[in-house]
């Protein structure tokens, strides 16, 4: 009976489903299929382009600056999972304890940064770590540290640490949110019984709270994967991959090919490379966690 | 009892103490960066720079309407507003419908729509930057109003689709049969029934897509070169490449276009923070 009155033609089904549905083809779909056919060409722009097979792939896979590239979007991975995720779980336990006043005002407060355009915080944290008039610098002169210079955006090797710092102001405060949303799920009578038994705030964290926590930190994980590997602005307004190469990520590079060097063919190539390589990343962390939930039941 | 005695032992009241403290460090260090860019946006060059961590002696509100002036603000707020609402308009139609679809009927061709949109959703957006050019290159649209449509729809329909979809599968059946048995079409019990019904969740999606759609910078550089064109997010980038000295107008500039959607969350944080916790809650 339930079924038959929801009973509707397909037609009439396609008839609203459909418009939308070819928008989206037309508007993500798409414009992969064309890059994807691009890359089997050598168009760069002009009248006229020939098949070159998979010549633009045969040349990505030795093309170090796109690996390093890659590469460097994974340092960025590593360092946001300990610092966004850690931190996230490290803040979630404050703010959730019942000692602290005005929970939902730190809650609103540190979720802030995390609305704000992307571009805005590159340009907000280059001021910040300015040399000479920056935030940072000016803090340390303050307190009268006077010689204490990092060059945070200037020096390869600093470059990515200080923009992962930026990210993890930006966001921590999501991660802290959703950390505290699993945390409201464990019942609280398991960790009752932990005080009861002695258990202080530190042994209950780790020992109780972290191991209930596993599928909320898996999502948090999966955030930090996907939410690199579609990272651009932030690193296009704070170092645009500078200096030299040091903070290029892959959008970065797949950017630059098409635009600054106006190789077309070549960009589509990088780009289509970087979805296949994103999802395979998402895949083998599904796989990975479906493999470790299977060994724990 | 236990936790009563434990409340009141003067070791519990200073960790109580250190805590707060610890919480309260956490909040500033998050909020700090803001505020200090607000009030230096209002000093003069030379007071910032011989002391930048200081308060403005005299509020400088011209460095605003230097701002304006040098970005080309007003241009810039007025586009970035018309993508707003028409990506709000597309998206929140588009997604209440195929999410309403997606909930409540077995159709042909469902699964392959379905996964047409997790795909969608999990593609990194600024993978299509390039391929995005490429299509309006080819079809002699770069640097029109109507290009940026696509992507700014392509880059939220999948996430609101989603949500709605969930949210509706939480209303129960039997409403939408009684509609159908009272006589009413599908459109009429979509508009009578099921968008009231989902308010809270179109209301999300709305304050997400006119967050992440003002917010965007990536394919309205690519896609548009006229200043008359411009959004905000490419306007504030004018101060970066030109003006690399004149930090107090390129701040005042920020905390122009940045205005807009701190006034948003303060008013509707509840479901901004709903919604983007959601997100990952849902996975």
């Amino acid at each position: 009976m339930s079924k038959k009155s929801l009973q509707l033609s397909t037609g009439k089904i396609y008839a609203f489903v459909l418009p939308g549905f070819i928008l989206f083809i037309f508007s993500l779909m798409l414009p992969l299929l064309i890059s994807l056919f691009i890359s089997f060409t050598n168009w760069k722009g002009q009248p006229n382009m020939s098949f070159v097979g998979l010549k633009n792939y045969a040349i990505l896979m030795k093309d170090v600056k796109f690996w390093l590239s890659f590469v460097n979007n994974l340092k960025f991975m590593g360092i946001l999972l300990v610092t966004q995720i850690g931190l996230a779980f490290i803040f979630a336990i404050f703010i959730q304890s019942k000692s602290i006043y005005y929970r939902e005002a730190h809650r609103r407060i540190i979720f802030l940064p995390a609305v704000l355009a992307p571009i805005v915080v590159g340009m907000i944290w280059q001021i910040v770590y300015n040399n000479d008039y920056g935030m940072i610098a000016s803090v340390m002169r303050f307190i009268g540290f006077e010689n204490f210079k990092v060059l945070w955006l200037d020096s390869p090797k600093m470059v990515i640490f200080s923009i992962s710092i930026a990210l993890t102001w930006q966001y921590v405060g999501q991660f802290t949110i959703i950390i505290m949303a699993g945390m409201q799920n464990i019942n609280s009578s398991i960790l009752e019984a932990a005080v009861i038994d002695g258990a202080g705030i530190i042994r209950r964290s780790v020992s109780i709270v972290l191991p209930l926590l596993k599928n909320t930190i898996s999502v948090c994980v999966l955030m930090v994967i996907s939410g690199v590997m579609k990272m651009f602005d932030l690193v296009f307004s704070i170092s645009g991959g500078g200096p030299g190469r040091a903070s290029q990520i892959t959008a970065l590079y797949a950017f630059d090919q098409a635009f600054k060097v106006n190789k077309l063919d070549y960009a589509s190539a990088v780009a289509v490379v970087m979805v296949i390589l994103s999802l395979l990343l998402i895949a083998i962390f599904r796989l990975f966690m479906s493999r470790l939930g299977g060994a724990d039941e | 009892m236990n936790n009563k005695i434990k409340q009141n032992t003067p070791g519990s009241i200073i960790a109580k103490i250190v805590m707060n403290i610890i919480a309260i460090s956490i909040s500033i260090s998050c909020i700090y960066p803001i505020i200090w860019l607000i009030y230096s946006s209002f000093k003069t060059k030379g007071e910032f720079m011989t002391n930048t961590l200081a308060l403005p002696t005299i509020l400088h509100f011209e460095n605003y309407a230097r701002a304006f002036h040098l970005g080309n603000l007003v241009t810039s707020t007025f586009n970035s507003t018309f993508y707003v609402i028409t990506n709000v308009v597309l998206v929140t139609i588009v997604a209440t419908i195929s999410g309403y679809f997606l909930a409540r009927y077995d159709f042909k061709g469902k699964k392959f729509i379905y996964y047409s949109y997790l795909i969608g959703f999990l593609v990194p957006i600024y993978a299509l930057l390039v391929p995005v050019f490429l299509q309006f290159r080819l079809l002699g649209l770069i640097n029109t109003r109507i290009s940026l449509i696509f992507p700014y729809f392509a880059m939220q329909v999948t996430l609101s689709t989603f949500l709605v979809e969930s949210f509706i599968r939480g209303i129960p059946r039997s409403l939408d049969e009684a509609a159908a048995i009272e006589g009413c079409s599908v459109g009429q019990t979509l508009l009578k029934i099921i968008f009231p019904l989902s308010s809270p969740a179109i209301a999300t999606i709305v304050i997400l897509i006119s967050l992440q759609t003002w917010n965007e910078f990536g394919f309205s550089a690519v896609l548009i070169r006229d200043v008359s064109l411009r959004t905000v997010s490419v306007a504030i980038q004018s101060f970066r490449a030109g003006l690399q000295l004149e930090y107090t107008y390129m701040m005042a500039a920020l905390v122009s276009v940045s205005i807009p959607i701190i006034t948003l969350y303060l008013v509707f944080s509840k479901y901004i923070i709903s919604g983007i916790t959601s997100t990952g809650i849902k996975e």
